[in-house]
């Protein structure tokens, strides 16, 4: 475990496909026990990491429909994940250097009833119910944006 | 490089339902290839299905939309869907999510009887 004094920030380019995906839960997975989340936090941050990731792949290089992954994958498909330790949370950003979502903001489903109606919008829904800061934005030079935060409970 | 992401088995189809073993993970990266492996044995006219989920060591919400979708499709045709032995780390995430109340979920095979026994007499 990190000594409370250690904070730190990191940063990796990933190759744009959902491939990479089962790569960058257990490293996620790793920095977070270390830092001392529980089993069930370390679950949250291991699937909102993962949904975050293919938003931002099926939004940038995907058919542009949410949860819409089919896409020929391009060496120049990249997206970047930028960590960063503090002694009493993580936080957590991934954005693309594709399109983006320009059409509009990512909108989730508000409850279970509403995603079995509609049948997309859980990858979302499912970020903000585990992570307790989210923002999903669009800057002009890297297509989608979504930026997270867990804070430490003990 | 070689990939296991998922496996799928289909066990058995003696009873009234196909029992099929998922290893691995179910992700946005391997949803296509469960989707249409669970197309071939919906094509053959299955009702209900089982999946054994002992192995599956990871699901997101790709999963979990796929396993919605089937559970919809079967539920139309009078069938059901069951989720069996899911580990611990999978059940956790579908249970804080809400949905052991929308899916069937056994934990053991002595549940996933009981539930067809119970489904078979509501039928008469």
């Amino acid at each position: 475990m990190y000594d409370m004094g250690d904070e730190f920030s990191l940063e990796i380019h990933c190759p744009g496909t959902t491939r990479i995906l089962s790569h960058i839960r257990p490293f996620i997975c790793s920095i977070a026990r270390d830092m001392g989340f529980s089993d069930e936090e370390i679950a949250q941050i291991e699937i909102s990491v993962d949904e975050a990731c293919s938003n931002v792949l099926s939004h940038a290089y995907g058919n542009s429909l949410p949860g819409d992954y089919r896409f020929d994958f391009q060496p120049s498909y990249q997206i970047r994940i930028a960590l960063k330790v503090a002694k009493d949370h993580l936080q957590i950003t991934i954005n693309d250097f594709g399109v983006g979502n320009k059409k509009g903001p990512h909108v989730g489903v508000r409850n279970l009833e509403e995603y079995a109606q509609k049948g997309h919008g859980l990858g979302t829904y499912i970020i903000k119910k585990f992570m307790d800061k989210v923002e999903i934005s669009y800057p002009e030079d890297s297509g989608t944006q979504v930026s997270m935060v867990k804070f430490l409970s003990r | 490089m070689k990939t296991f992401d998922l496996n799928i088995r289909l066990e058995t189809r003696e009873k009234n339902y196909s029992l099929i073993e998922i290893s691995g993970y179910l992700d946005a990266h391997t949803v296509n290839m469960f989707e249409n492996r669970m197309e071939e044995i919906l094509e053959s006219g299955e009702q209900n299905m089982v999946l054994d989920l002992l192995d599956l060591n990871y699901i997101s919400s790709a999963g979990i939309g796929a396993l919605m979708s089937l559970t919809q499709r079967l539920r139309k045709k009078h069938g059901d869907l069951v989720l069996l032995r899911p580990n611990r780390k999978v059940y956790k995430i579908l249970d804080l999510l809400g949905f052991t109340k929308i899916f069937v979920v056994a934990l053991d095979e002595k549940e996933m009887e009981d539930f067809f026994k119970s489904k078979k007499q509501e039928q008469k």
